[in-house]
């Protein structure tokens, strides 16, 4: 009987599959945001909003990711946008594989701006490096107050949380302040934008935030928040 | 169920490690889960049993060591083990901790056999 030490992490291969396209988007000089959320909580919408605000500053270009259906490509398409969409069948996230695949009929050419709005899920996701520059989870007022205690690892790996449907803060039965708290219990370094994608408020902050980002990113700035750091982790 | 896709990714990495080095039959898979990974051990353990059969591991036990969410503070260095509330503030000075460990998911070690005799023994053959 032989025993050997390994010490290489399971999703390695999703990692190195993250890397290549992390190189292939930097190539191509565009800017990747992964989109993540519960099933509801308003990526789509945020995406149309994001997209009447910016889309005359950059060229945006998304890849959906749902189990069944075109239903949110064809909703980004109508505003003019190019889409693609990944339908998974059963599985409850986006890979770098899969994003990889996509990108073999969905060509970056002429774009700045690439958001991949993942499957709607709080557990899956988080563990799955696509090649992002950007992570953003939109979490909406109305899920319950204490969402980032129970899944803390989709809060604690996202660099922005958009709070959405403060309109609706009124009878959601919790404070902004406690939202906010909770997040950054689970990570202090995350950049909250309460915002309502039904009514418009407080957009322009989350559109202005989101082109400094990616203008800081164009011109090799370092940012205080390392992706690939996250996922490079070892025990011994 | 993202336990399965983990469990494949797992087997394939066993499989090369046990292909580099000729083993016959993987007899003990360990791993290390972090605290903070969204994945649940029994769930990974039973998605294991069921990918590896009909693999160089279908015998193998798998051993799975979960790792305690570790935080050091930024400010004062404390070192400080994380609760179950995930409050990421030092319980000494109140400013935020790095995590240390805790979002470990990692193949850490293989015991295989790799002549027909001691298959043989271990009752693989």
């Amino acid at each position: 009987m032989h025993r050997i030490d390994v010490g290489t992490r399971i999703l390695e291969a999703n990692d190195e599959q993250a890397e290549e396209n992390r190189a292939a988007f930097h190539n191509a000089g565009v800017f990747v945001v992964n989109l993540m959320s519960a099933p509801g909580a308003g990526k789509t919408s945020l995406l149309e909003q994001t997209i009447e605000r910016a889309g005359q500053r950059c060229k945006i270009g998304v890849i959906e990711g749902d189990l069944m259906t075109t239903i949110d490509a064809d909703r980004i398409r109508a505003m003019g946008v190019p889409a693609f969409q990944i339908t998974t069948g059963s599985v409850c996230h986006l890979d770098a594989k899969m994003v990889h695949s996509a990108l073999h009929t969905f060509k970056l050419d002429g774009l700045d701006l690439l958001f991949v709005e993942n499957v709607g899920n709080l557990v899956c996701p988080a563990e799955f490096d696509l090649g992002e520059d950007l992570r953003v989870m939109v979490w909406s007022v109305v899920e319950g107050g204490e969402k980032p205690k129970k899944y803390p690892a989709m809060f604690h790996t996202s660099e922005v949380v958009l709070l959405n449907k403060i309109d609706l803060i009124p009878y959601a039965g919790v404070s902004l302040t406690e939202l906010t708290a909770n997040v950054l219990d689970v990570h202090p370094d995350a950049r909250i934008f309460p915002i309502s994608c039904r009514t418009g408020e407080r957009l322009d902050r989350w559109v202005t935030w989101l082109l400094a980002r990616r203008e800081e990113s164009r011109m090799g700035r370092p940012t205080n928040f390392s992706l690939p750091r996250l996922f490079s982790m070892q025990c011994r | 169920m993202h336990e399965l896709a983990i469990a494949q990714n797992l087997i394939e990495l066993v499989e090369r490690e046990a292909r580099l080095r000729k083993a016959l039959a993987v007899t003990r898979v360990k791993i290390s889960v972090g605290a903070l990974i969204g994945v649940a051990p029994e769930a990974l353990a039973f998605s294991f049993d069921v990918i590896k059969r009909e693999t160089i591991a279908a015998s193998a036990e798998l051993e799975i060591e979960v790792v305690k969410l570790q935080g050091k503070c930024r400010a004062c260095f404390m070192s400080a083990e994380v609760g179950p509330d995930f409050r990421l503030l030092c319980p000494a000075c109140q400013e935020p901790l790095d995590i240390v460990a805790g979002r470990e998911l990692q193949l850490d070690s293989i015991e295989f056999e790799d002549s027909a005799e001691g298959a043989l023994c271990t009752g693989l053959m």
